[in-house]
């Protein structure tokens, strides 16, 4: 086992990692540790209570990558070392009376499918800044605030950008998904009908087992849906494709980006042979023709209860 | 054999909504609202010649028709929809079908808002699912 920690010129450095091993097909791992949330120590000490999570992995990296983020990077036992981490840090590193999951703290990246995704993030978060062979490269809070350091999803509108602090909360999110015993469904539609009806045909919908109905967010437009996509980690997103602002193909797109494990339904009356290549191409889950069937809403949303770890645990979903 | 195409089948939306009648009326009354905006979209686009926003226009009404279960006008729409780079006099043609084929879907709704429940409606022929208070509301 080898474990390799930068401390200096950390960023460009894990950016070179992620950008090697997302070309990769499957065996690596990624954690984003909030160090705001640890003890404060020394980055040796540190390393002194996390290196026995790392000991079986054939190599492990290790960044301090400014005063608010430590980034993991490891080969093979993605899941047992993942889980150890997260123990270790939850058990001895978080900060004495601070009552909180581990999995705020944590945030695990799947680096073939989400690779793309986080190097993205990291490139726009630590941008390339010429230096001198000697002077380190330095964390600048004011050059990352949520408004002004923003990242463009590729080739998507201008709307349709996150800073890494809000995608990193997006997967905190995500990851509380499991804790949840509703369906959180989001209906991104310009047309009042149609949303209010899509809406009405969502709350009628029960979880078998507590007989919960959803909490439905809704929107007319491309960047309000994507807002909420980002702070509320919808379980299924509902989109139409004209919307006001864009094409609604771009948010699922933007979608699939950020989570490729998100489920997107597009709802459309455009059922052309040309507008699902785009949807397959997009990786979106489900075509929903116009006029609306309850039971093609319905396949869709037990697909997911049946295929996801979110609320499968409190069973298949009814119509009222 | 019928003359005439069914006006609007509204048995899928009202089976959508469970039959609630307070809320198919919410429903129709937003229906009329998006019908009304894009209806002057689309002849607004007519009128500028604008063949993006005539497509478009024809698509949204397209996708409300459709939902309502009004089957003639969504195919209606879906042919304005690709005849949208088509020469004005076809594109008149269209609208002017369209805009009868509303005002018949209109005089519909405004005798279901009356009588609530009819799941179907025929200009001519039977209903597809009879109800004879409706039939009562159209004879009179």
């Amino acid at each position: 086992m080898t474990i390799d920690v930068y401390e200096r010129h950390a960023a460009p450095a894990l950016i070179d990692r992620i950008a090697k091993i997302s070309k990769t097909p499957q065996g690596w791992g990624v954690i984003n540790i909030r160090r705001n949330y640890l003890r404060t120590t020394t980055n040796e000490a540190f390393m002194l209570v996390l290196r026995p999570a790392l000991i079986e992995a054939p190599e492990a990296y290790v960044y301090f990558v400014d005063d608010k983020n430590i980034y993991v990077v490891w080969r093979d036992h993605v899941q047992k070392i993942f889980r150890l981490t997260r123990a270790t840090i939850g058990n001895s590193l978080v900060r004495a009376g601070l009552d909180i999951n581990p999995s705020i703290i944590v945030t695990y990246f799947d680096a073939p499918q989400q690779g793309g995704t986080l190097l993205a993030m990291l490139r726009a978060d630590y941008p390339p800044v010429p230096h001198s062979a000697d002077q380190e490269m330095r964390f600048n809070p004011s050059q990352n605030t949520e408004d002004e350091d923003l990242m463009m999803i590729d080739n998507a509108a201008p709307l349709l950008h996150a800073s890494g602090e809000q995608i990193l909360r997006y997967h905190d999110m995500r990851n509380q998904k499991i804790h949840r015993k509703y369906l959180s469904l989001l209906v991104v539609e310009d047309q009042v009908f149609t949303q209010r009806l899509l809406c009405e045909i969502l709350r009628g919908i029960r979880l078998r087992n507590n007989n919960e109905s959803p909490i439905i967010e809704s929107t007319g437009t491309l960047g309000e849906g994507w807002r909420i996509f980002l702070k509320k980690a919808p379980d299924i997103c509902f989109i139409d494709l004209n919307l006001l602002d864009g094409s609604g193909h771009m948010l699922a797109r933007a979608i699939k980006e950020v989570d490729p494990g998100a489920r997107v339904a597009i709802v459309t009356a455009n059922a052309f042979d040309e507008e699902m290549s785009v949807a397959q191409e997009n990786n979106v889950d489900h075509f929903i023709a116009k006029p609306f069937n309850k039971q093609r809403i319905l396949n869709c949303v037990n697909h997911y209860i049946e295929t996801s770890k979110g609320p499968s645990r409190v069973g298949f979903a009814d119509c009222r | 054999m019928w003359d005439s195409p069914t006006v609007a089948d509204l048995s899928n939306f009202l089976s959508l909504i469970d039959d609630d009648g307070d809320l198919a009326a919410e429903l129709i009354a937003a229906f009329r609202l998006c019908i009304n905006e894009q209806m002057h979209k689309l002849t607004d686009a007519f009128d500028c010649q604008d063949h993006c926003a005539w497509r478009d226009a024809a698509h949204s009404l397209k996708g409300v028709y459709l939902n309502l279960g009004a089957a003639p006008l969504g195919d209606l729409c879906r042919r304005a929809q690709h005849a949208y780079d088509e020469n004005q006099d076809n594109k008149r043609v269209l609208l002017s079908e369209i805009r009868r084929e509303d005002a018949r879907l209109q005089a519909y709704l405004v005798q279901f808002s009356a009588v609530r429940t009819p799941p179907c409606a025929r200009e001519v022929g039977p209903p597809v699912f009879p109800n004879p208070a409706f039939e009562s509301v159209r004879d009179a």
